[in-house]
């Protein structure tokens, strides 16, 4: 096995909530809990939960754009917090869900695919149009329309262009935020599909942040699981998808509607909303939503453990 | 068969655009049956939304103009209503449900006080009756301790709550048709599931009602509906049963979208429909979506198709199937 490009050992990052004239802290909110995973160079990871899972707060440590309250992130087998700055945000660049608000409207598309490389001194201004323009290429787009601006470009345009712009400076990991949730479906395979052909072609190492269980399906090697700020399954995408070992796990793909009319569930429906990450239940924190639970799960919050190889989940009953 | 519950006839509205009027429904008829979930699909623009603000006469005037058509709710036109008798029936027969709750309830209202308005308003309860009746709402959509969360405010609410609130409102007065608009898009797939089974709940309920669901959601669609229309730049272009629609999709446009779907445990290349919908202001000539058609052939570029009735259930609008 390949050394990892990326590894999170034991992340945690809590948010202290202030409230009254002394802004004394009055909550706790624990984002992330003990989170450890590695991202081998040339996979996808994909990254599922729901709301407030701690999967945005995830990608941000990752990114080193906030640091964690403890735990640490190695990038190519060196602490995060050694790299020099400049030289690690060329490494590790982010596309956003949404391609209306991550590209500035006054900014021709061209000049906004090109920034990174004015701001990092790469190249003559020649060869920056050059590059500039075989980028724009590299995602489906002509370089005529590096004249434009994102106003003129359709949602799908728009979210090729932003993939050009990180890009631009060869990372090696790109972590995609949701990056086909505000794409209609015609558009949204386009757009899969192109972040496949560049992955093949560059090499890339895609961590997939995406609330949409076909999405992460179809485009990662491997799945990890989140439920309130901690890691609960880890396993090869197949196998996750074929015979999933968490309760929680089961019960978003039984929610998870199918396109097909055929297979439409019954059963397994999870119980109530999800709890207030201010608020966790003690124990496991899915405990109160799962239909298997025991007494022992109130009592104590369960690790993440291989139960085969290459299969990690955190439950007490397995 | 019964007579439907609405019967929506040739409808056309008009938005007026920098360069002229453009029409964002043309020429749709839709009928919707006592009893079924009938669930209109498409991607964004295509329409869909202003076809179910149209029915209720929500469409803001200007730029928005509803220019021809029918819609028989009961045998009665209400887009030939007067405005009071219309306001009457929009709540009470009639109720939407839009996608973001946020936006659509009263930040500044307890939740129970806005259900309890809309039941003073159209069914005469006195104030403490129309409470009790919201708290009853709210018991019977599935939130827990509705005594205390009638007091609550919306931003005191998640999400699912909340949409569980303006389901509460829009079933207060047990319409007849409910629209509902992408109500669970914004939600978690865990609160979607337990929403989509509410409204299974509520349609098996009420025997002579029906949903109208629109969604851009397929796996929304294959859960919920009993029948679908899809749309394409304002015009349906197919109209199927459910199970029909993803076991055999007729047109084009229905097979690249499911052809498009990323299925887990897949990895194949996906097989995305080339190019984008078409802007209703600049629409191609002939059947709007031949640019983007692997099958298109001699008449598509210059002729628009009508729509084509294979059998008694079904309707395609596409040349193919003349």
């Amino acid at each position: 096995m390949n050394a990892p490009l990326l590894e999170a050992r034991d992340l945690s990052r809590r948010y202290h909530l202030r409230g009254g004239v002394l802004g004394l802290t009055t909550a706790v909110v624990r984002a992330l809990d003990r989170v450890s995973l590695t991202l081998t160079q040339g996979e996808t990871l994909g990254l599922v939960g729901e709301s407030g899972c701690g999967k945005s707060t995830l990608a941000r440590l990752l990114l080193d754009l906030e640091r964690p309250s403890s735990g640490q992130v190695l990038f190519q087998g060196r602490a995060v917090e050694d790299w020099p700055r400049k030289e690690f945000r060329r490494k590790i660049q982010m596309i956003f869900q949404d391609p209306y608000s991550s590209l500035n409207p006054r900014q021709k598309i061209g000049s906004a695919v090109g920034e990174a490389l004015d701001i990092h001194n790469l190249g003559t201004r020649a060869q920056r149009r050059e590059r500039v323009a075989e980028l724009l290429s590299l995602v489906g787009l002509s370089a005529e329309q590096a004249g434009r601006y994102p106003h003129e470009f359709s949602g799908g345009q728009r979210q090729r262009a932003a993939i050009a712009r990180a890009l631009a400076l060869n990372p090696e990991l790109v972590v995609c935020d949701e990056p086909v949730s505000a794409l209609d479906v015609s558009i949204q395979a386009q757009v899969l599909n192109l972040l496949r052909d560049l992955q093949e072609r560059l090499g890339l190492t895609y961590l997939f942040i995406s609330h949409n269980l076909a999405v992460v399906g179809h485009v990662s090697d491997r799945v990890a699981v989140m439920y309130l700020g901690r890691l609960v399954e880890l396993a090869p995408a197949a196998a996750l998808f074929q015979g999933p070992l968490h309760p929680y796990t089961r019960t978003l793909l039984a929610a998870a509607p199918l396109p097909d009319p055929e297979a439409r569930p019954g059963g397994a429906r999870p119980l109530g909303d999800l709890p207030s990450p201010l608020a966790p239940p003690p124990g496991c924190a899915f405990h109160p939503r799962c239909a298997e639970a025991q007494p022992g799960c109130r009592e104590s919050a369960p690790d993440l453990r291989e139960v085969e190889p290459g299969r990690f989940v955190a439950c007490h009953l397995r | 068969m019964a007579e439907p519950l609405l019967s929506i006839q040739d409808l056309c509205t008009d938005f007026l655009g920098k360069h002229g009027p453009a029409r964002a429904v043309d020429s749709v008829s839709l009928d919707i049956r006592q009893g079924e979930t009938l669930a209109l699909v498409g991607e964004s623009g295509c329409g869909k939304s202003v076809l179910a603000l149209s029915v209720l006469r929500l469409v803001p005037d200007p730029p928005g103009r509803i220019s021809a058509g029918k819609a028989l709710f009961r045998g009665r036109d209400l887009l030939a209503l007067p405005a009071e008798e219309m306001r009457n029936l929009r709540g009470s027969a009639l109720a939407m449900i839009f996608q973001e709750p946020m936006t659509s309830l009263n930040p500044v209202f307890r939740v129970g006080e806005q259900i309890a308005e809309a039941v003073r308003l159209h069914q005469g309860l006195d104030q403490g009756q129309a409470w009790d009746l919201a708290v009853a709402m709210l018991d019977k959509v599935g939130i827990p301790d509705p005594g205390e969360r009638a007091r609550s405010f919306p931003h005191e609410l998640s999400g699912g709550m909340r949409q569980r609130v303006m389901i509460a409102m829009a079933l207060s007065c047990d319409p007849d048709l409910l629209l509902a608009d992408e109500p669970t898009t914004a939600l978690d797939v865990t609160i979607q599931a337990q929403i989509l089974d509410l409204l299974s709940e509520v349609r098996q309920r009420r025997a002579g009602g029906a949903t109208l669901l629109i969604t851009h959601d397929l796996g929304v669609v294959a859960r919920a509906a009993d029948r679908v229309a899809v749309m394409y730049a304002g015009q349906i272009i197919e109209e199927s049963p459910v199970r029909q629609l993803f076991r055999e999709p007729l047109h084009p446009y229905t097979q690249g979208l499911l052809a498009s779907l990323p299925r887990p445990g897949s990895r194949e290349r996906l097989n995305p429909i080339p190019g984008t919908v078409p802007s209703i202001f600049d629409l191609p000539q002939g059947c709007r979506f031949h640019p983007r058609c692997p099958k298109r052939f001699e008449p598509c570029d210059r002729q628009a198709p009508p729509l084509f009735h294979p059998d008694a259930e079904r309707s395609v609008r596409c040349w193919l199937h003349q």
